[in-house]
C-alpha cells in the first residue's frame, strides 16, 4: 500500500538513509498525494526562502556584540574603512576610554518629542546652573541644555531626560535605578558620578564615568547592554542618518554601525576632562574645529560663521578657566590657524 | 557559504569580517533555538552573544571545531541551561521538559487553503507531542540538522532522536488516517 510506503521511506529519510532512488520514489508518492505532501512538509518545510528574508535583526545585533568585543579589546579599535573624523582619534594617545559611534541617524530627534510633560529644568546659551534634585542627586547642567522629569519622580521611579549637557552625582538608592533618556540611549545608574553630553545639533551622544558604574542600552536595541567602567567614556555617533533600516543586504553594511576607539581622559586633574566644564573650563580636547565651534557657541552664547572650510579638519586642544570670549578666540589665532573677527555677536572665522 | 573557509579566516587570519559573515549566518537559528530555552529574547541575545564571542577568543582552536553549526547550537543549549539553572526556575529535571512553543508554518501552494482542516491537525499534533520529542521535531525540521547532529546538540544518542521522530510521525499518521476515515476516503 502506498501510505505504508510513505511511511517507511520517511522514516529512512529522517535518519538520513535514504538513497537517492528512495528520495525519488517518495518525491513521487507526495506529488500523487495533496495530504500526504502536507504530511511530509510538516517535516521538511522546505528550502531555506524562509531564512532569507531579513537580515536586519541580526544586523542590529552584530552591531552591538562588535561594541562589545571592542570593549572587552578582543577586536582591533580601528575598523578598515575609518572616516577622517575617527581616524584622527586613533591617534590620541591610549587611555582607559571608550568611544562608540553609532551611525544612526535621524530616530533621537523623534524621541525627543515623546518627553512626559513635567518639571523642567532649562538654562540658555551663555548659562551653566547647579541643582539638586528631590532624591539627593546633585545636577550640573551646562549651557543649551534641559532636563525633564515626570511629576512621579522620586515617588514611583527616578528617571529623566536631559538634552544637552550635564554632570551627574546620583544619590545612591539600590532600589530604585536612576534612569536617563538621552537622544536615542538610555543610561541606567548604579550610584555614580557621570557626565553626559547629548546636543541635537552635534553628531555624537558622549557619556563618561568618573566613579561608580552605569549601564547603557541604546534603545534601538533593548537586550545589548553596555557596562561602563570608571575612566571609560562612551560615545554614539549620530552623523549618518541609515539607521539599520529592514532590507539592507548584509555587504552594504561594511562600515558597523558602532564604532569604538579610545579617547584622551585626563591623565593629571582628578576629574575627567569632559566634566571640567563644570567648574568653570572650556576644554578643547583634541576636537575638530566643528565640534570647538559647537562648544563656543553654546559657552559664550554667540554665533560663529566658518569662512574657512579647511578647518573642520584642523584639531585644537586646549583648557581655559573661566576666560572671556575674546580671550579664548586669540589664543586660538596664536596657533596661526585661523584669524577671526568679532562683529556684535557673531564671530567671523578665517 | 563555505562555513570551514570562513572558520579558518577567523582562527588563523583574525579576519573581522570573516567573523561578521558567520556571525549573520548563524545569529536567526542560534537566536530561536535559545529562546525555546530561555523564553526571553534579549536573554537569547545574550547567549548568542557570549557564544560568539567565545568562538573569536578560542583563535587557532577553532579549526579544531569539525561541525561549527553543532558547536555553536550545542554551546547555546549549554549557555541556556546555565542560564535556566542559574536563576532558579528550574532544576536539572525540568530541563527536559523545555520544548518549542510554536513552530513556523510550513510553505504550503495555494493546496493549503483545501486542507485547511488537516493542517490545523497536524500543528495541534505537534504542539500536543512530548516536550523533549518536540525539541528534537524542531531541529530536524527548521534547521535541517541530522540525526547524529541533534544526538550531539541535546546530549542524547542517535537511537533515542529516532525515537522521538518515530513518535512525531506516528502521531501525524494518526491525525492523517483519521481525516481521511472521516472525509470518506
Amino acid at each position: 500500500m502506498k501510505e505504508e510506503r510513505f511511511y517507511t521511506l520517511m522514516k529512512r529519510l529522517t535518519a538520513g538513509k535514504a538513497s537517492e532512488k528512495e528520495q525519488a520514489e517518495l518525491q513521487q508518492l507526495v506529488q500523487e498525494d495533496e495530504q500526504l505532501a502536507l504530511l511530509y512538509r510538516e517535516f521538511f518545510p522546505g528550502g531555506e526562502a524562509a531564512e532569507h528574508d531579513d537580515d536586519s535583526e541580526a544586523l542590529l545585533a552584530y552591531s552591538a556584540h562588535y561594541a562589545r568585543m571592542q570593549i572587552a579589546g578582543l577586536f582591533d579599535a580601528a575598523p578598515e574603512p575609518a572616516r577622517g573624523r575617527q581616524r584622527r582619534m586613533y591617534l590620541l594617545p591610549a587611555a582607559a576610554c571608550v568611544l562608540v559611534l553609532l551611525l544612526a541617524g535621524g530616530w533621537w530627534f523623534g524621541l525627543r518629542e515623546k518627553t512626559p510633560a513635567g518639571r523642567e529644568v532649562k538654562t540658555q546659551k551663555g548659562a551653566r546652573t547647579h541643582l539638586v534634585l528631590a532624591d539627593g542627586t546633585a545636577v550640573w547642567l551646562n549651557a543649551n541644555s534641559s532636563i525633564t522629569h515626570s511629576p512621579g519622580f522620586n515617588r514611583t521611579n527616578r528617571e529623566l531626560t536631559l538634552t544637552g549637557e550635564a554632570y551627574f552625582k546620583v544619590a545612591p538608592d539600590a532600589d530604585r535605578p536612576f534612569i536617563i533618556q538621552a537622544g536615542g540611549l538610555k543610561v541606567k545608574v548604579l550610584g555614580t558620578t557621570f557626565n553626559i553630553r547629548s546636543y541635537p545639533d552635534e553628531p555624537n551622544i558622549e557619556t563618561t564615568l568618573e566613579t561608580g558604574s552605569v549601564e547603557i542600552t541604546l534603545d534601538d536595541q533593548p537586550g545589548n547592554k553596555i557596562q561602563l567602567k570608571p575612566g571609560q567614556k562612551l560615545s554614539v555617533d549620530n552623523t549618518t542618518s541609515k539607521m539599520a533600516a529592514p532590507g539592507i543586504p548584509a555587504d552594504s553594511l561594511e562600515a558597523p554601525m558602532l564604532l569604538l576607539s579610545k579617547m584622551r581622559v585626563d591623565t593629571a586633574g582628578n576629574s575627567t576632562v569632559d566634566a571640567a566644564w563644570k567648574e568653570g573650563k572650556l576644554v578643547f580636547d583634541g576636537d575638530d574645529f566643528q565640534r570647538v565651534v559647537s562648544k563656543i557657541e553654546k559657552w559664550y552664547n554667540v554665533t560663529v560663521v566658518l569662512e574657512n572650510k579647511n578647518l573642520y579638519t584642523t584639531s585644537f586642544t586646549g583648557v581655559f578657566d573661566n576666560k572671556s570670549l575674546t580671550t579664548v578666540l586669540n589664543t586660538l589665532q596664536e596657533t596661526g590657524k585661523l584669524a577671526y573677527r568679532l562683529e556684535n555677536d557673531t564671530v567671523y572665522v578665517r | 557559504m563555505d562555513i570551514t573557509l570562513l572558520q579558518e579566516q577567523v582562527a588563523l587570519g583574525r579576519d573581522e569580517n570573516a567573523y561578521k559573515r558567520l556571525f549573520l549566518h548563524f545569529y536567526k537559528g542560534l537566536t530561536r533555538f535559545a529562546d525555546t530555552y530561555v523564553r526571553q529574547h534579549e536573554v537569547a541575545e545574550e547567549i548568542v552573544s557570549d557564544v560568539m564571542l567565545k568562538i573569536w577568543t578560542m583563535q587557532e582552536s577553532l579549526l579544531g571545531v569539525r561541525n561549527l553549526r553543532v558547536y555553536l547550537f550545542r554551546a547555546v543549549r549549554n549557555g541556556a541551561i546555565n542560564y535556566l539553572l542559574k536563576s532558579r526556575n528550574y532544576t536539572t529535571w525540568d530541563i527536559d521538559q523545555v520544548a518549542p512553543d510554536t513552530f513556523g508554518s510550513p510553505h504550503t501552494p495555494e493546496e493549503e487553503t483545501i486542507h485547511r482542516e488537516l493542517k490545523r491537525n497536524f500543528a495541534e499534533a505537534v504542539s500536543q507531542l512530548p516536550p523533549k520529542c518536540r525539541m528534537v521535531f524542531k531541529l530536524v525540521r527548521e534547521d535541517s540538522f541530522t540525526y547524529r547532529e541533534v544526538a550531539a546538540i541535546l546530549d542524547i544518542s542517535e537511537n533515542t532522536v529516532d525515537r522521538h521522530l518515530n513518535i512525531a510521525m506516528h502521531r501525524l499518521a494518526d491525525v492523517l488516517q483519521t481525516y481521511r476515515q472521516r472525509s470518506g476516503h
